[in-house]
């Protein structure tokens, strides 16, 4: 059985389904394997690690039924019902248990997301600057600052390179706003006095290209960079800890640059050619190790870890 | 230079001053329970490292000045009211300026204690087990589960002899699972929990700091001697010395997570046997400094001095496409 960890209209999820399932092998789109009336019991001691999946009361899941699991939630709870307070513990419970039992199964998990990834799945892209520099990849110039004068020499050097405006964007926040105007200037101003702003560059269009493997597949025509951006994407991947990301580039006035890192890559981003490409893929990954025991996953965590 | 960020009222981040103090060692304090109030930073990426400073109104400080920096971040209550702003903003608000802090810290050359995403794996305990068992350290036989027969079947498997607590970061007490909370069992419903064998022996809760280690036995008959005060018992702690093989796998395990300081709390069985059960980020250490006499904080001192080795970025200076000034 392969456990497709997601949405039922995850359109990664259904791709990875239907090519699966095209294959013969049996699937299910899961939310989240521990939520009522599904049952879950995992024994770890020194020696072993054991555990139990009823999603139907006639075939629960061990470990070793379980080919393969594509993650694409982790641990998500409906809210309905729930206080505000024990919803969030509940899903922090969640998290916890889900991160740890992936780890600990021995068929393929894409991703078997490192915990810093796991916590934090749509993090700010300056986050991202530091691997992505290590493995060479070009990354915009940002400035985080509360001084009003340094924002707008910032402005004034980006537009000394013949660009309007900068962009801003929360940290905490998936949202970016041009700044060009002296009502957004001012507006800035403001934001400063309560909080220290993130500044970049304007960039054109963004360009999205998926690591799968050791696949890398463009939306559209790949750039004239493609060849050399290719191994750095797979360096950052691999750093990364992650079989399958995507990344957007834009052109800046500096040149190509990664302007997003997305650890749960979105189907929409992609067109249908690459989308189907994607899951076949995907799907590679996944039943790679089909008949391979349960060292498999205790060699993965040891070439991460140890 | 050091950077110690953190709370005027929080007693760990007071010691770390004041032993800075006693050492004569030069460091400014960025209070975080008024920042940004006061402070003004610049921080700016430009193909490497950031380069820039903070400043306060009575310190500048370049980041390229840095050997160290400590940092405990601070709760809601700890922190000054916002001016000005919606108090259901505020703690949105909160979370930008410790957003941008956090990606300052997670980019410094320098050492840095801690940085966040080596903390995160404290976020599962039973992940972590998963990873203490690959140094050498024992994992008590535990279940994670949903289902209140499984957890049933687990406790007679152990003859009664079980804990339960939390699986995530959130602090919880830990307790023994008592035939009278049987019928609470069906709560777990709701979501997965945690229950353990229950290992006899002493706690010892373990310092890393850089490659230095502070083991301290904790002697009560309490099963949480964090609470033990709470339900008027006593506990007792002493200096102890680690087998050479559990030391190093303490050290190597807090390395591995990225950790330049720890708490890993361990037990010995009177058999000798060592099991661990989490490794702390952010140690309140305090405690134990102060109850085990153990210089902790002068380590802690002295690794933010001296600050690590320096580090070269791999960087691949023939591309094209890294952009530098």
């Amino acid at each position: 059985m392969y456990l497709l960890l997601g949405s039922p209209q995850d359109l990664c999820c259904l791709g990875v389904q239907d090519a699966l399932e095209a294959r013969g092998d049996e699937t299910r789109i899961v939310s989240n394997p521990f939520e009522y009336p599904f049952r879950f019991a995992w024994q770890l001691s020194n020696e072993d690690s054991t555990s139990q999946l009823v999603l139907d009361e006639e075939s629960p899941l061990s470990h070793e039924d379980i080919t393969g699991v594509l993650v694409r939630r982790s641990g998500w709870i409906d809210p309905n019902g729930w206080e505000t307070e024990d919803l969030a513990y509940m899903q922090l419970e969640n998290q916890a248990a889900l991160l740890a039992w992936l780890w600990s199964l021995p068929c393929p998990v894409v991703n078997r997301y490192p915990a810093s990834i796991w916590y934090e799945s749509h993090p700010h892209p300056l986050s991202w600057h530091r691997q992505l520099r290590r493995c060479g990849l070009p990354t915009p110039k940002t400035l985080i600052t509360n001084i009003d004068d340094e924002s707008r020499a910032f402005g004034q050097q980006v537009a000394g390179e013949g660009v309007t405006g900068v962009v801003y964007g929360p940290l905490t926040r998936d949202i970016r706003y041009l700044i060009s105007d002296k009502d957004d200037w001012n507006g800035l101003a403001a934001m400063q006095r309560c909080a220290p702003v993130s500044l970049t560059y304007p960039h054109g269009p963004a360009q999205f290209v998926c690591v799968v493997g050791a696949e890398t597949i463009w939306e559209g025509e790949p750039p004239p960079e493609a060849g050399e951006l290719e191994p750095a994407l797979h360096r950052f991947a691999t750093a990364a800890g992650l079989a399958f990301v995507a990344l957007a580039f834009a052109r800046t006035a500096q040149g190509i640059c990664v302007i997003a890192v997305e650890p749960h890559p979105y189907f929409e981003h992609f067109g249908d050619r690459a989308r189907q490409q994607i899951a076949d893929r995907l799907v590679t990954i996944l039943t790679a190790n089909s008949g391979s025991s349960r060292k498999s996953a205790v060699q993965a965590f040891q070439r991460r870890y140890v | 230079m050091i950077l110690v960020c953190g709370g005027l009222a929080d007693s760990v981040t007071e010691l770390v001053c004041a032993r800075l103090n006693d050492c004569g060692y030069a460091y400014r304090f960025l209070d975080l329970g008024t920042y940004p109030d006061g402070c003004q930073i610049k921080w700016y990426w430009n193909g490497s490292g950031p380069r820039g400073f903070i400043s306060a109104p009575d310190w500048k400080l370049d980041l390229e000045e840095l050997t160290g920096v400590y940092v405990r971040f601070l709760g809601p209550e700890a922190r000054a009211p916002v001016p000005n702003i919606a108090p259901e903003i505020v703690p949105t608000i909160h979370f930008e300026y410790d957003a941008g802090l956090m990606t300052l810290l997670e980019d410094l050359p320098c050492a840095v204690v801690n940085r966040v995403d080596g903390g995160m794996s404290n976020n599962s305990k039973v992940y972590q087990a998963l990873m203490v068992r690959q140094f050498g350290l024992l994992t008590p036989p535990t279940l994670v589960t949903n289902d209140p027969a499984a957890a049933r079947r687990f406790y007679e498997e152990h003859n009664g002899e079980v804990i339960y607590k939390s699986l995530s970061g959130i602090r919880s007490i830990v307790k023994r699972l008592q035939p009278e909370q049987f019928d609470r069992l069906s709560l777990l419903q709701n979501g997965p929990a945690q229950f353990q064998a229950f290992i006899p022996g002493d706690n010892v809760r373990v310092h890393t700091v850089g490659e230095e280690l502070f083991p301290t036995r904790v002697q009560s008959d309490v099963v949480d001697y964090r609470y033990a005060r709470r339900e008027g018992r006593d506990v007792e702690m002493e200096p102890a010395t680690l087998p050479h093989n559990i030391a190093e796998s303490c050290l190597r395990l807090a390395q591995h997570l990225d950790l330049l300081f720890a708490g890993i709390d361990l037990k010995v069985t009177p058999n000798g046997e060592y099991y661990c059960f989490e490794v702390n980020p952010c140690p309140g250490f305090l405690y134990y400094e102060k109850h085990g006499g153990q210089p902790i904080s002068l380590a802690l001192a002295n690794l933010l001095r001296d600050g690590l080795k320096a580090t070269t970025e791999p960087q691949f200076q023939n591309s094209s496409l890294t952009h530098r000034e």
